[in-house]
């Protein structure tokens, strides 16, 4: 098992090498989004890697296995509408990347509405949000490396795993995750095959467990389950389009049909969350050695596969951390050094980013060895805040004099609104807290677009092409 | 194909399919093989989504014309 396992760590460091190929001094537009080269299959496997992250292998049978399947119609329904809401919004999002010369989401709202304020309330509402997805990847890695049964202290074995993502970012930035992401997907989508299909033989044997009352219980559907399920649904399907690792891997596009061809795939990228309500359903009717819900994937794996297979199973889930991880710092860098911090050089965006990047690791290291939430909780919750730059985004889209001062009152009222719905338990009658927070922040940037218009700007929409 | 059906069957139909269809279909107490039918319904609206999708992109976006913008990082906008 552990030789299956490292050898598959060696071979995306081989690959993370092979990607720095012809791009030996990368400026840093071309280590923070390819310079905007790249073609449908790289772009396609960098925003949908977003899709099977660590709060998918782990979070969704762990959620399923503690919720049942009400989980799974807001869990895969937000994904599935986010892939069809971004073959609309992502080739406008590319356009107005390219026209505005952007590397992060700040540096669009800056640019459309020249607006220093907008810049900063943006980029500071993503970094507050992201560094619980952070947590949220090396919290998911304690599990599957506790799988693997080393000898070593947990906190050992994160922080090596947070020197392997600094490895592949340092290598050639968003290039490597690219190239480590095609091995991640190949080897995920065999991991979750092969332990669905295995489990699905052994159905029938030892003694079968049955479901707890709780569990039973949480199937029943409520009117407030419903309610919490649609309002997450489509909240978070359209704060996918701006999530900012999700801009800049629209940005790493060469073309906006390289985009929508790539969408157009992206839902058949989902056929293997059947296979994953399998192997929850395999734990939750077979007694299997479960001390939380977050080691439902990894259990099973290990209850059911030879051990070399369960190492190259891990080592997918493990990659699948790492590849997001990147993702998630190559977005929190530049918001620091290109967006917080005005007046760098090329150059000193690029290495002022890895120390930003390298500082941002440790945080989420010390943040995931003080707690356990459930994983999905936290994907919950980062979605509150993220969701906030919606109605920004649509303005810089399509809305022709909307008022930058409107778009920043819109996103702190929804991101208040949400963190004290939340954190207050306030009732709102199962309606999603981010959802609230969007409606109080779309009725505020709408309010201004009308009764008090701003200065005219061309929306992306209308910007014509040569 | 019309804006009106590019936006009908690209959006519409997906999001309809999923909400509030599947809450809806929770409600029924009719399972397939064991599987709840609205899980059922939920898996098949993953090949739907992407059949939508590419009707779209068959029937209107490919013949869109491809967009050529270069873009200058360090000024901040389109060359």
């Amino acid at each position: 098992m552990t030789i299956a396992f490292l050898g598959i760590i060696i071979l995306s460091l081989i690959l993370a090498l092979f990607s720095k190929r012809g791009h030996l001094h990368q400026r840093a537009e071309d280590f923070f989004v390819a310079s905007g080269q790249f073609n449908t299959v790289l772009f396609f496997f960098l925003a949908v890697g977003e899709t099977y992250s660590i709060a998918t292998i782990l979070g969704y049978p762990g959620g399923v296995y503690a919720n049942g399947t009400g989980f799974v119609t807001w869990f895969l329904g937000y994904i599935l509408l986010a892939f069809v809401v971004g073959y609309f919004i992502n080739p406008l999002i590319w356009r107005a990347g390219r026209v505005h010369g952007a590397v992060t989401m700040p540096d669009l709202f800056r640019r459309h509405f020249d607006s220093r304020a907008l810049e900063i309330v943006v980029s500071c509402t993503v970094l507050v949000f992201l560094i619980p997805l952070g947590m949220q990847q090396f919290l998911g890695l304690q599990v599957l490396l506790k799988t693997l049964g080393w000898p070593i202290s947990p906190l050992l074995l994160t922080l090596a795993a947070g020197a392997l993502a600094f490895t592949y970012i340092a290598i050639s930035g968003i290039r490597a995750s690219a190239y480590v992401a095609v091995l991640k997907d190949i080897l995920l989508i065999a991991a979750i095959l092969v332990t669905a299909l295995v489990a699905l033989d052994h159905w029938h044997l030892g003694a079968a467990a049955t479901p707890s009352a709780a569990w039973k219980h949480a199937m029943t559907p409520t009117l407030k389950g419903d309610v919490f399920s649609i309002t997450t649904v489509i909240s978070q399907s359209l704060g996918f389009c701006v999530v900012p690792q999700t801009c800049a891997y629209i940005f790493t596009a060469r073309s906006a049909s390289a985009i929508r061809r790539a969408q157009v795939t992206m839902p058949l990228y989902m056929l293997m969350f059947p296979f994953l309500t399998i192997v929850a359903y395999f734990a939750l009717l077979h007694p299997l050695p479960i001390q939380s819900a977050n080691e439902v994937f990894p259990a099973v794996a290990r209850t059911l596969l030879p051990a070399p297979v369960t190492g190259l199973v891990l080592a997918g889930a493990a990659l699948s951390a790492l590849v997001v991880l990147t993702g998630i710092c190559l977005a929190i860098g530049p918001l620091v050094s290109r967006n917080l911090v005005p007046g760098l050089s090329n150059d000193q965006q690029r290495r002022w980013s890895q120390v930003v990047i390298a500082f941002y690791l440790l945080l989420s290291i010390a943040g995931a060895a003080t707690s356990s939430q459930l994983l999905v909780t936290i994907n919950n919750l980062f979605y509150f805040g993220i969701t906030q730059s919606f109605p920004g985004m649509l303005a810089i889209l399509f809305a022709r004099r909307a008022r930058p001062s409107a778009i920043i009152a819109g996103i702190l009222a929804g991101d208040l609104i949400a963190i004290a719905i939340y954190e207050l338990g306030i009732p709102v009658g199962g309606v999603n807290a981010g959802f609230v927070g969007l409606l109080a922040n779309s009725a505020i940037v709408l309010a201004a677009l009308y009764l008090s218009p701003g200065q005219a700007r061309v929306p992306v929409s209308a910007i014509t092409s040569r | 194909m019309s804006p009106f059906a590019r936006y009908t069957i690209g959006i519409a139909v997906p999001f309809l399919s999923v909400v509030p269809t599947v809450p809806l279909l929770g409600r029924l107490d009719i399972t397939v093989l064991g599987v709840p039918l609205a899980l059922l319904w939920l898996f098949a609206c993953i090949p739907l989504a992407s059949l939508c999708l590419a009707i779209c992109w068959f029937g209107h976006d490919r013949h869109l014309p491809e967009e050529h913008i270069d873009t200058d990082y360090d000024a901040g906008g389109a060359q």
